[in-house]
């Protein structure tokens, strides 16, 4: 997963997306040592010290991690459950989409 | 296992001379299984935690697991047949049981053969309530066992006198329909707006009757009524098309941000962990 992430936040520094978390490890410290490792530069939210019983992840009915959602540009559920390179393919409609939508934003 | 000590004491006592041993009752032999197999398991989970690279590429964790599946299988293999020996018994019954609180067998031809026993012999019987939490949150789509397991869960739901027992084949019932509805969802069918109705028609009834029965998969996993209202939630709003339920929490620093912070962009939503 990391290196996919990581990639697509590169790609797309410069366009109007966010890849956001909802972290579940319980240990936060040395998550964070592990995030240096890996770097991993995006935000997360954190689940809390319930781990995968989190309040977060329950509210969301989530039962396999890792689970993706992707969110169009006004926040409508669009895609879940992509990987790879759909889940590339995905992001960039959207992207289109906003743009054609917003072509001042770049 | 507690009355372990009290069965050898006891054979010990009939028969003091005893030699050769009598054959160990079929009680015996399922519990000396039992605690063969739990033992294979934990030496391989120490075995893997030991290995130079526990993560998925060491090819150790294959060759690990070969040997626990074989040894698993022909304990599976035996507890079978101790459950066909008398498929009506305690002894029978507590066999099934311990087949079928194992996902793995769901998808052997020994968990069918397990499946078709208990729908046979025991969909009325009050305590299959666990069995049929386990078959129904791991169903085994799209094998060759997936009507088994389906006939299992219909006939708890029709004839099981125990509530509790029926509220689980009734709750697995309604995950069969959400899948559907999730698999249309995912393909884009155009039917789903309508499996979807009818999986949240199938959450209702376990709402209305059900709602307050445990769930029996493990010890304290909440009641049917908290797991439906999660899926309600799902069906209802983290659909595609719908707007994302907003969340307002702190990051791993402590400070608070909300998702609706990203309105504007496009945003990739991963619950993540690092395991």
């Amino acid at each position: 997963m990391y290196p996919h992430e990581r990639s697509l936040v590169a790609r797309l520094k410069d366009k109007p997306f966010a890849l956001i978390g909802i972290n579940s490890d319980i240990d936060k410290d040395k998550l964070k040592k592990r995030m240096v490792e890996e770097k991993i530069t995006w935000r997360s939210f954190w689940n809390g010290p319930k781990g995968t019983d989190g309040p977060i992840s329950k509210a969301w009915n989530v039962r396999g991690w890792p689970t993706v959602y992707v969110l169009d540009s006004k926040g409508t559920i669009r895609f879940k459950s992509l990987h790879d390179k759909k889940l590339d393919e995905a992001v960039d409609e959207l992207l289109a989409e906003a743009q054609q939508e917003h072509p001042e934003r770049k | 296992m507690n009355y372990l000590p009290a069965v050898v004491i006891l054979s010990v006592t009939l028969s003091p001379t005893a030699d050769p041993k009598p054959p160990a009752s079929a009680k015996d032999k399922l519990e000396t299984i039992k605690k063969d197999i739990a033992d294979a398991e934990a030496a391989f989970r120490a075995a893997w935690a030991k290995l130079p690279d526990p993560g998925k590429d060491d090819p150790g964790v294959e060759k690990l697991y070969q040997v626990f599946n074989k040894k698993q299988n022909e304990g599976f293999s035996t507890v079978l047949d101790i459950a066909r020996a008398d498929p009506k018994s305690d002894v029978g019954f507590a066999a099934l049981e311990w087949l079928l609180t194992i996902p793995r067998t769901f998808y052997l031809p020994a968990g069918k053969e397990a499946m078709e026993l208990a729908t046979r012999h025991h969909a009325a019987n009050g305590r299959i309530g666990k069995i049929i939490a386990w078959v129904g949150y791991f169903p085994p789509r799209l094998t060759k066992n997936e009507e088994a397991a389906r006939a299992l869960i219909k006939a708890v739901a029709e004839q099981n006198p125990d509530r509790t027992a029926r509220g689980q084949a009734v709750l697995a019932i309604a995950w069969e329909a959400k899948t559907q509805f999730a698999v249309a969802e995912y393909q884009r069918k155009p039917d789903v707006d309508r499996l979807a109705a009818e999986a949240e028609k199938r959450f209702e009834a376990v709402l209305k009757d059900y709602a307050d029965c445990p769930r029996l998969i493990r010890d304290n996993a909440g009641t049917l009524g908290d797991i439906v209202r999660s899926e309600l939630f799902d069906l209802r709003f983290l659909r595609i098309g719908k707007s994302a339920p907003n969340i307002e929490a702190e990051d791993l620093d402590g400070v608070k941000f909300k998702l609706s912070d990203y309105r504007g962009k496009v945003v990739v939503l991963d619950f993540w962990g690092d395991w």
